[in-house]
């Protein structure tokens, strides 16, 4: 049995490396996705105080830190067991809103956009922003936009881009002032142009992707996420359904229920965990996050324009969309999600209540906090003493949750494209689109950063190199 | 990131790594011009959306530490924009960011990286002397050439 690695996977957060083992006739046989970095927090933070926790945790990802800053939030916020000023929670969720536009337009425009409007197959020395601002100026003026739109959102409304220190626990440092929230509303059509034009775009070339959309881990897998009571999607708070791969709700509960309902499963040869449905077990157990999963889940999204999106999706696609290739699609939905959400959040009178923020004391021993990030939903539990002192933390993050259904995505894609005896850059290049489809963020799933060329390596039975591909990032 | 209104079309940004010691000598610098009232960005690293900003500017300098230098001195080079078979993923160099400022807004600012030579790039914050040495020519650097 011959071996192929591609180490590291590209245009990705973090490092992973993919080992595709092909027999004698060059047919994958399996794959693997190792997550080669690891971090600690859940170790380094027993000790410190619990409210320390968001600002600390916030820290794991330069890309979602507001995600993390929620959860540990809400976590902190039951700890002390207060029920936050529903200004607080609205203004949450508009800094929300924008995490996940920004984060989205990230994803779609700068790491998938190269691939989907250049080609899976094209030149990989241009296959990156830089070809594609080149071919498609406009769309990536537009990505950049979109994506400055979102993160101004969160500088304006928590304080800083990146790590702000707005969101505290027991709800905001600081409460809105009507000039910000009309500053924001003022730019609010410009974004929801861009994400309605990137859309109906996206629409007509996705018919150039039918191959990978069959091949894309097209498989069933159960789904989870948080909706609201009336089913509906939502982002920052709601219960947890998971459904299975027919669309029965399988169970819905309380966030604080989760222990219950999520195992996780140490594997050999990844620091990553792999999470799964603790009543059906490991590994049969196997669920997706993020957005084509919350879209699966959810039976609607709530506002308008999403909606009408979604019934389109819903009718090309089918109720329940199997295909990871979608979660593209499913991005730019929740894009537009976003933005009418935050408008009906910020054009809300109640927004500028000056009433922010609650006090208290440790009240509780232990805290859990749920919300949905960018790639799916992120769980921070918290167990204190009686002077607040962590003394044990879990965090389940959404590429985690993703793990099972990555790997397996992947070796249903190497087993379609991939021939070793004649392998080619765009074979491989397929199996680290899968990957960046589920946008992964493994600095946030070991709890690092960084990005280095590709490198892909096909290796014989007494690990001689057979071939070798390699581009640039 | 943080910056003021540019009055001038000077656009300074710093990048590197604050808590990677000599690497925050790039955003160190800035922060100083920012303080003379020049247009600067401070950033970890470079990321597409600084290409507009860039757009906007008659000039820019992006300032960085570096490790190939001999400690404490200051390189000074101009960029074209040009860009070889590189790329970007989550970050981006000078020149790619020339290009995108070229390609996307049809801009093309005259610009220049200015290298400080650093050594100490251990886990922690603070400059080393040399460092701090670099810091200062480059600061002299972009104001000799802004006033």
């Amino acid at each position: 049995m011959r071996k192929i690695a591609i180490d590291p996977v590209t245009r990705i957060e973090g490092h992973a490396r993919i080992t595709i083992h092909v027999d004698d006739d060059g047919n994958v046989e399996r794959t693997q996705f190792h997550v080669t970095q690891v971090r600690g927090f859940e170790k380094f933070t027993e000790g410190r105080p619990y409210y320390e926790m968001p600002a600390i945790t916030a820290r794991i990802c330069g890309i979602c830190p507001i995600s993390h800053l929620l959860a540990s939030a809400k976590a902190c916020d039951a700890i002390m067991a207060v029920r936050i000023p529903p200004t607080a929670a609205m203004l949450r969720e508009a800094i929300h809103c924008g995490q996940m536009v920004q984060s989205h337009a990230l994803s779609f425009f700068h790491l998938s956009a190269p691939d989907l409007l250049l080609g899976m197959d094209s030149d990989p020395a241009k296959r990156n922003v830089l070809g594609l601002a080149e071919k498609h100026p406009e769309i990536v003026r537009d990505g950049i936009a979109l994506r400055k739109f979102g993160q101004t959102v969160i500088e304006r409304l928590a304080g800083e881009r990146i790590h702000p220190p707005g969101i505290v626990p027991g709800g905001l440092a600081t409460p809105l002032d009507s000039a910000v929230r009309d500053a924001i509303l003022k730019g609010l059509p410009e974004a929801r142009g861009i994400a309605w034009r990137t859309l109906d775009f996206f629409k007509t070339v996705l018919d150039n992707f039918r191959p990978e959309i069959a091949a894309f881990g097209d498989m069933p897998t159960m789904y989870v996420g948080l909706v609201g009571n009336a089913g509906e999607l939502r982002l920052y708070d709601g219960r947890i359904r998971f459904k299975t791969a027919a669309g029965a709700t399988a169970a819905e509960i309380d966030p604080a229920e989760y222990a219950n309902y999520i195992g996780e499963a140490s594997l050999s040869d990844s620091y990553l965990k792999a999470p799964y449905f603790k009543p059906i077990g490991y590994p049969a157990g196997i669920y997706r996050v993020g957005p084509l999963a919350r879209l699966n889940v959810a039976d609607c999204c709530g506002t308008p324009d999403a909606d009408k999106e979604l019934r389109e999706f819903r009718e090309r696609f089918g109720r329940i969309v199997a295909s990871s290739f979608h979660f593209h699609y499913a991005r730019l939905i929740e894009a537009i999600y976003c933005l009418e959400r935050l408008q009906q959040l910020l054009e809300n009178p109640a927004i500028l209540d000056r009433h922010v923020r609650a006090r208290a004391e440790v009240n509780a021993a232990e805290g859990i906090g749920v919300a949905e990030a960018p790639r799916g939903i992120l769980i921070h539990h918290y167990k204190v003493d009686e002077n607040g002192a962590i003394r044990w933390a879990n965090l389940i993050i959404a590429t985690g949750h993703n793990n099972l259904a990555i790997n397996r995505s992947i070796e249903q894609v190497s087993k379609y494209f991939v021939k070793a005896n004649r392998l080619e850059e765009g074979m491989l290049n397929r199996v680290s689109a899968v990957v960046r489809a589920y946008d992964p963020c493994l600095s946030c799933s070991t709890h690092a950063s960084g990005i280095v060329p590709m490198r892909i390596e096909l290796v014989g039975r007494r690990g001689e190199l057979l071939d070798e591909v390699s581009s640039g990032v | 990131m943080r910056y003021r209104v540019a009055c001038d079309g000077v656009l300074v940004i710093g990048y590197g790594s604050e808590l990677r010691g000599d690497d925050a000598a790039g955003p160190t610098a800035a922060r100083r011009l920012a303080e003379y009232g020049l247009s600067a960005l401070d950033v970890h690293q470079l990321t597409p959306e600084i290409a507009e900003r860039s757009a906007a500017a008659r000039v820019v300098f992006f300032l960085d530490a570096d490790a190939g230098l001999t400690p404490g001195e200051v390189s000074r080079e101009r960029i074209d924009g040009r860009v070889s078979a590189s790329a970007m993923g989550h970050y981006a160099t000078p020149a790619g960011l020339l290009h995108m400022a070229r390609t996307v807004y049809g801009a093309a600012p005259e610009a220049w990286l200015i290298r400080m030579g650093c050594n100490q790039f251990e886990i922690g914050d603070g400059l080393s002397a040399e460092a701090e040495r670099a810091v200062s020519r480059a600061v002299q650097e972009v104001l000799a050439y802004a006033q």
